[in-house]
């Protein structure tokens, strides 16, 4: 074994990463992507990334930081070129207005609501609760992929409208609409996926 | 009066970060004074927000998620492409 302090190669190996750090950057990957294949590429990519640009890695942060900081943006440039290829019917469709499909029969022709919320309990409990995100988690990947992944750029990667609107060359309305379907599509989901098994309400 | 679509919306939008005028939160809190329905969803949107930003931070949680692991296969695969992206760097340094 070769123990010199100054073997670079050693340091920096891309297959020690992958073995160290490549599951809980797979886990980061599935968490915003919501597709197995999709995350693994996103692993293979940020390593091969991470071994170009290994002179730039300063050693001040940690090698997980820096590698979760390149996954980050592979992500996010996943996601723009998905949206781009696959919602471009989905936007134009929803520019005609809010006023269609999903959200619609959850009110009446006045704006109230057919089916009104229910209670879901205290939102700390259930943010500590592993059903409570699982079944969230479920919720994510059952919206349009096109609202899922605009969903997880601005809630999850922490983009600001702004952002997202000049990445994807959408307007800001539509934007909002989109994010407004996604909100209304996890609540909706929610209520079943989550209220309905709520393990409290059975005892 | 917005009505509780109207005010579904108004709150997505002010979650987006899109600053309400003086009339609409007015229009607002009292539609939310009265509206027990609308309050749910407000505390539920919120929910959505922290569920979230909780997932974005998945590395600090890993505990509470499921182990998912990178299957065998796919390591195998990432580990022949790092083996030959360092034997090309390799022959270019050399």
């Amino acid at each position: 074994m070769n123990n010199d302090p100054g073997n670079i190669a050693q340091k920096t190996d891309p297959e020690r990463w992958l073995q160290d750090f490549g599951d809980a950057l797979f886990r980061y990957a599935l968490r915003q992507l919501h597709d197995a294949a999709h995350a693994e590429d996103m692993v293979q990519e940020t390593l091969l990334a991470a071994f170009q640009a290994r002179a730039s890695f300063s050693g001040h942060a940690s090698e997980k930081t820096w590698l979760t900081g390149i996954l980050k943006h592979k992500i996010i440039d996943f996601i723009r070129k998905q949206v781009r290829e696959s919602t471009v019917d989905d936007i134009n469709a929803l520019s005609d207005g809010a006023t269609r499909s999903d959200v619609d029969d959850l009110f009446d022709h006045r704006g109230h609501w057919i089916r009104p919320p229910q209670d879901w309990g205290n939102p700390d409990k259930a943010l500590h609760n592993h059903q409570f995100i699982e079944a969230f988690n479920r919720c994510l990947e059952r919206l349009k992929p096109a609202h899922a992944q605009i969903f997880s750029l601005k809630e999850l990667l922490g983009q600001s409208i702004e952002e997202i609107c000049k990445e994807l060359d959408i307007t800001a309305t539509n934007c909002s609409v989109i994010l407004y379907r996604a909100r209304m599509g996890l609540r909706r989901c929610l209520e079943t996926q989550w209220v309905g098994n709520a393990p409290e309400k059975r005892s | 009066m917005p009505s509780c679509k109207q005010v579904t919306y108004m709150v997505s939008e002010s979650l987006d970060g899109r600053v309400l005028c003086w009339r609409e939160r007015i229009k607002l809190k009292i539609h939310l004074s009265m509206c027990k329905a609308c309050q749910r969803m407000v505390r539920q949107m919120e929910l959505l927000r922290a569920s979230a930003s909780l997932l974005g931070n998945t590395e600090k949680d890993e505990t509470q998620l499921k182990q998912e692991k990178l299957s065998q296969e796919s390591s195998d695969r990432i580990s022949a492409h790092l083996r030959q992206a360092q034997q090309d760097a390799g022959d270019d340094a050399y």
